[in-house]
């Protein structure tokens, strides 16, 4: 794991030049608001990186930027050494479709195909994006589908899904493509408190696996549990970040204690 | 009112009816081809082509389609350099002048329902086919267009009944179709009544097929919306309902 130092260098490591991922100096801009003020990140091979922040602190933002939903106003992206940059170029979308393949990106409110079922929504782009056959991407889909559990859903359409199967399906669709890296954007905000279990025993099942992992959540407890690495984001910056360990326990900014006990406090911990 | 006469005439009609047939599936097919592209475009973040295609749009839609059709039938021929290129032997006949018309007037209306239908694609869907690597032009060839279709189908049902009817207006630049056929009837006849209640009830019935056949299209597409265990259709949940209630009296 390596960051910004503090001159405001940023010296790679040997090892973080083929990480997964890595950002430098990421700055994202709205018109006059700057909602990401020079984020830099390093994911190696295996991390799970819980993103934690108050709503509006850059969280999504930050995902977003990382597989170009949004455009980045400035900084690097180096994804397994390759630097990535969009431009108006055809080539310069190529490379971002390319990259977008090689990233998973689960969304808050699962955004599957309504109009397609369970499998269709499934084996949908790794057949056109990846050009497997479908009887391959068939057999595929189903194996993911009982690894999140829902193998007797394949039939179904979204519409006839709880929240929580909805979001299954949503990571078997993003595990379809065999991504390098799995981005999830609040994964269980837009859920049923009763369904939020199920979603994350199937994030912490990938997290075991040794996938690498970057998850936005306000789920403290599941950070705490399930990441190597937690990013504290306030303001577009990172606050504070480092081993859950410690962080939880010996939390040195203000502002990270605020939000702890404001998350902790009512729970009585 | 003869109502031998109706029966008699409906065969005479025959050869008019095929016209406003062919007239029409060729319009609607012509004026889809036509808003296909023009819808995306107009979909699209470029204000050149969204504003350029606006103005068509609002020129064919803001206009009379008889005065359309007049327009193209009489105003083409007294413009000289038409009438000296290769384009006047298509324009000097009626069925070219309105076909090209309708397909236009179709075209333009069409592009609009369907840019409706495009827009309320939800953007998450959109996103998530951004996000799994899909190009611009796999978005639009498997998510936009099939999702946008879905929910522009009734509205375009309308419109390709709407094009059925507007078809008589070809009567007014000389051609036989099924108006036109049933004026010649009537001028023979002298029995109005019968010969328009004869084309009515054919125009009657093609409106019906075409409400039929989109009506089956619609709920064949709607199958993800019906609620889960009750993916039969309405018809035969009601016949199984009377079965029961039959069943029921018949048990003492």
């Amino acid at each position: 794991m390596h960051t910004q130092s503090d001159n405001g260098q940023f010296q790679p490591l040997i090892s973080d030049i083929n990480a997964p991922l890595r950002v430098k100096n990421l700055k994202k801009r709205f018109g006059t608001l700057e909602v990401l003020k020079g984020i830099s990140m390093t994911a190696q091979r295996g991390d799970v990186i819980s993103i934690l922040g108050s709503s509006g602190s850059g969280k999504s933002t930050f995902l977003r930027c990382l597989n170009f939903l949004e455009e980045p106003t400035e900084g690097e992206i180096w994804i397994s050494g390759r630097r990535v940059r969009k431009g108006g170029s055809l080539a310069g979308y190529q490379a971002v479709n390319a990259l977008r393949a090689r990233l998973g990106m689960v969304f808050q409110h699962f955004n599957l195909w309504s109009c397609k079922t369970v499998l269709e929504n499934i084996i949908e782009a790794p057949i056109h994006v990846l050009g497997i056959s479908k009887r391959e991407a068939c057999l595929r889909a189903e194996e993911l589908l009982v690894k999140v559990g829902l193998a007797d859903k394949r039939n179904d359409y979204p519409a006839h899904l709880s929240g929580g199967q909805q979001q299954r399906v949503a990571i078997a669709r993003a595990l379809a493509m065999q991504p390098e890296i799995l981005l999830f954007d609040e994964p269980t905000s837009a859920l049923d408190p009763e369904l939020v279990g199920e979603v994350l025993k199937v994030i912490r099942a990938l997290a075991d696996e040794g996938r690498t992992m970057l998850i936005a959540t306000h789920e403290l407890g599941f950070a705490r549990q399930v990441s190597n690495h937690i990013v504290f984001l306030h303001q577009g910056r990172i606050e504070e970040e480092g081993n859950p360990g410690k962080l939880f326990s010996e939390p040195s900014s203000p502002r990270f204690k605020q939000f702890l006990s404001a998350h902790f406090g009512e729970r009585g911990q | 009112m003869n109502l031998h006469l109706i029966v008699d005439v409906l065969p005479l009609l025959l050869e008019g009816m095929l016209l406003t047939a062919q007239l029409t599936a060729a319009s609607v097919a012509i004026g889809l081809l036509i808003a296909v592209p023009l819808a995306l475009l107009r979909t699209s973040p470029s204000f050149v082509f969204s504003y350029t295609i606006l103005l068509y749009t609002f020129v064919f839609r803001g206009t009379p389609l008889l005065v359309q059709l007049f327009l193209i039938y009489y105003g083409a021929g007294q413009l000289e350099w038409i009438r000296s290129s290769a384009a006047w032997s298509i324009l000097r006949e009626p069925y070219w002048c309105a076909l090209i018309t309708f397909s236009l007037n179709n075209g333009a209306y069409t592009t609009e329902i369907l840019r409706g239908g495009i827009r309320a694609v939800p953007s998450g869907e959109i996103e998530a086919a951004k996000a799994l690597g899909m190009s611009y032009a796999l978005r639009i060839r498997r998510i936009v267009l099939p999702a946008g279709f879905r929910l522009a189908l009734p509205a375009y049902a309308n419109e390709v009944v709407l094009m059925l009817k507007a078809s008589s207006l070809a009567s007014t630049i000389t051609l036989m179709e099924m108006t036109g056929t049933a004026r010649k009837i009537v001028a023979q006849t002298f029995s109005p009544y019968e010969v328009f209640i004869a084309a009515a009830l054919i125009y009657l019935g093609f409106t019906f097929l075409i409400v039929h056949v989109f009506g089956r299209l619609e709920r064949h597409m709607a199958k993800h919306q019906q609620r889960a265990g009750l993916k039969n259709n309405s018809r035969s949940r009601v016949r199984a309902a009377a079965k029961i209630s039959a069943a029921q009296k018949v048990a003492p």
